[in-house]
């Protein structure tokens, strides 16, 4: 079968191509692609108009919860693979969570053998520490053997200072990344949302700041002292990265999409929302995170996906679960805050892809990638999700711009749109 | 008296922030006319007969539930008590489940103390019943600070451009921050002072005035209200001792000879004797911690009184 995506904007930093053009595709590569003026199409080629639409490859999410190993009911292959496709994900970089968490080659081996059948492409964090405890080293080496194409400390910062040196010292020598949480977890022990005005007026034990700063800049300081290429996400305000700015240092710098958006006054304004409960809290600066995005002091902008069902949400604030959905709003939600859609791509999935070594781009002859955004389409958050998650703290938010589809070599479906 | 009927009447008492100088003084106005009920030698109205309030506490608590059992009973409502010793939630059952077993016996409201902050809006979301709100983990005590309000009107009057301090461990206490929110909605000037860890700068931002020391304040306020300091804190840092505490930030016979011979001497209670205040201080005339327990009654008559009555106009 031949399709001819016609007169979108087709965009593509690796390859170089941005303009309005023709996307052609046969058997799920792409065929062709024909920039400029539209040229005759024969009769029995599938004509989609995309005219108004951005045409891009698809995106890539780290640290993405699955509960494929042992916590099926808050996330499957199967759900997970929906909600990716519906929020333009091609590439996906599962977190070292589930039960057990992947700190073994036989988990990693096991995870990967499972996502090998679904369209889109999966891969693998190891977990830095044995259990995700933060005391001994897990068997970095085999995982690497096994295929995990990065480490993760899961979101348990790692509290020891000399465990976190080592853990990059031998991550290192396997020319890995590494995601790391900047947050301090003794500092954060009693609380549950960003210390500051609104966790004063509403009652709830707050995390100060300073546990963002002085993590950031411990990494940084191990970063340079290791040589480890490290990633330190989500980063909650622009005034953490104080630091890393006066040693010119080359962490790389992670956002939520939704914290260009939500902030700590979300949780006043929507009061108690257990879907608000999230860890790193979100903080009060989604204006100031936009302007990092913009000055390009921010490498990455992640979704920070973590779905939970009623029986980790239907609670007290404090006693929910933390983490919040994200796959299917991420792109949507960032795009309300930073217009530029080149400059989203290149946060969402080509710096991502640069950082861990994935193939990105619209290429002739490669297996179909892409997605089609509809930048002017406005559109409201409503359950049921594709993900088994209820935690999505965008419901009912109007947000623009939306996936229309997202077309893999082994999943072409494109009813959005016809 | 004023005619408070025009005031709205919200389901639930959940917080004093964000409430009226109007719904305030309805409270203590409705609480003023109760306070006689409990002198007479039959200490019962039928306000509430046939209606069923469950005093559901989570957490430990002696004079704020025997205080709305009293009040409770004093209006001829049925009181069902249970508590997190007796409860599910021993077993694992979540707030919710419990309270949608207790919604089905058909209960009028619920009075809920929870170590959670928020447990009570939780529940006020899911259910019809009202929900009146005995404390919730570091947010709110209501009805204390209600009683608390009540009590200084009785003394000082108007509460406009009163000056009232709270001394000791502000960022735990939901007594403090109840009075805060209905002290400054009725007017009246607040300061707070204790260590750096329990009284942090950032409470400035509630509009109140954060003092280093409890000696900047003592002559110049008309109520001085002393919290407990809650001896299991010790252990996180919090504090070095006691002993430096009572030094510090304790009010003793010298401290209280500077203040103004009308300042008040408050404590929610339980009172920690030797630590936030002496004993001899009790004694002074000035001290009106036993008219704060009685004033509780009548302030929870009135809460639920209002909070039921609305229920039988609906």
């Amino acid at each position: 079968m031949r399709i001819v995506l016609r007169g979108g904007w087709l965009h593509c930093s690796e390859t170089k191509i941005s303009g309005i053009g023709d996307l052609w595709i046969r058997d799920g590569k792409i065929e062709a692609i024909q920039m400029g003026e539209s040229q005759m199409i024969p009769s029995n080629v599938n004509v989609i108009d995309c005219t108004g639409k951005w045409i891009a490859p698809g995106l890539v999410d780290v640290c993405t919860f699955c509960g494929e190993l042992g916590v099926q009911h808050r996330e499957t292959f199967d759900s997970l693979t929906q909600a990716a496709l519906a929020g333009g994900y091609t590439d996906i970089v599962l977190g070292p969570w589930g039960e057990p968490c992947v700190d073994t080659p036989a988990v990693v081996t096991d995870l990967l053998a499972r996502s090998a059948q679904y369209p889109i492409r999966y891969h693998a964090l190891g977990s830095l520490t044995v259990g995700l405890r933060g005391v001994d080293l897990a068997e970095m080496g085999l995982m690497k053997r096994a295929g995990v194409i990065g480490f993760c400390d899961g979101l348990s910062p790692i509290a020891s200072s000399v465990v976190l040196r080592k853990s990059l010292q031998y991550a290192e020598r396997l020319d890995l990344p590494v995601f790391l949480t900047p947050s301090d977890p003794d500092l954060d022990t009693e609380g549950v949302m960003h210390e500051g005005e609104v966790s004063t007026r509403i009652g709830l034990p707050g995390i100060p700041f300073a546990s963002e700063e002085m993590s950031l800049a411990k990494i940084v300081s191990l970063e340079r002292d290791t040589g480890a290429r490290c990633c330190a996400l989500p980063i909650g305000s622009k005034d953490s990265l104080a630091y890393s700015k006066v040693i010119d240092s080359t962490v790389r710098i992670g956002i939520s999409a939704r914290s260009l958006y939500l902030s700590d006054q979300d949780i006043e304004d929507d009061l108690y929302n257990p879907s608000l409960h999230i860890y790193p809290p979100l903080r009060s600066d989604p204006e100031g995170l936009r302007d990092l995005v913009q000055s390009g002091q921010v490498d990455l902008v992640f979704a920070h996906h973590i779905p939970l069902t009623r029986v980790e949400q239907d609670c007290e604030f404090s006693l929910a679960s933390a983490g919040a959905m994200g796959l299917e709003t991420a792109l949507s939600v960032a795009h309300v805050q930073v217009k530029d859609l080149s400059l989203l791509w290149e946060k969402m999935c080509f710096q991502p892809a640069r950082f861990l070594g994935l193939s990105k781009g619209l290429h002739v002859g490669s297996d179909l990638d892409i997605v089609i955004f509809d930048p002017h389409l406005e559109w409201t958050p409503q359950t049921p999700f594709q993900s088994k998650g209820i935690n999505e703290p965008l419901l009912g938010k109007t947000l623009m711009g939306r996936v229309c589809a997202t077309l893999t070599a082994k999943h072409m479906d494109l009813d959005g749109v016809l | 008296m004023t005619n408070h009927d025009s005031v709205d009447w919200p389901k639930d008492v959940l917080g004093l922030r964000g409430w009226s100088k109007e719904r305030i003084t309805k409270v203590l106005d409705t609480a003023v006319q109760f306070r006689t009920v409990s002198k007479r030698a039959v200490k019962k109205v039928p306000t509430l007969r046939g209606r069923t309030i469950i005093m559901a506490f989570f957490e430990n608590s002696t004079r704020t539930k025997l205080s709305f059992e009293v009040a409770a009973k004093r209006l001829s409502a049925d009181v069902i008590s249970f508590s997190a010793s007796t409860s599910s939630s021993k077993k694992g059952e979540t707030l919710l489940d419990t309270a949608k077993n207790l919604s089905a016996m058909s209960p009028d409201a619920m009075v809920l103390r929870h170590s959670q902050t928020g447990a009570p809006h939780l529940l006020a979301d899911h259910f019809s019943w009202s929900v009146i709100n005995a404390g919730d983990g570091i947010n709110e005590h209501p009805s204390q600070g209600l009683l608390d309000l009540l009590t200084m009107r009785d003394h000082l009057g108007d509460l406009t451009g009163k000056h009232i301090a709270i001394v000791g461990d502000i960022q735990h206490s939901r007594v403090a921050r109840s009075n805060i929110f209905g002290l400054q909605t009725m007017g009246a000037k607040v300061s707070i002072t204790g260590p750096g860890t329990m009284c942090p700068k950032r409470y400035a931002s509630l509009g109140v005035q954060v003092v280093d020391s409890i000696e900047d304040i003592l002559d110049s306020v008309d109520a001085l209200m002393m919290l407990r300091v809650q001896r299991e804190r010790l252990g996180r840092a919090m504090l070095p001792s006691v002993e430096e505490y009572a030094s510090l930030y304790g009010l003793n016979i010298e401290r209280l000879s500077r203040c103004q011979q009308h300042c008040l001497i408050m404590h929610p209670g339980p009172i920690n004797h030797g630590v936030e205040m002496m004993p001899d201080v009790l004694d002074d005339p000035r001290s009106v911690v036993m008219e704060q327990v009685t004033n509780g009654i009548a302030i929870r008559m009135a809460l639920l009184h209002l909070a039921l009555a609305g229920q039988q106009r609906g």
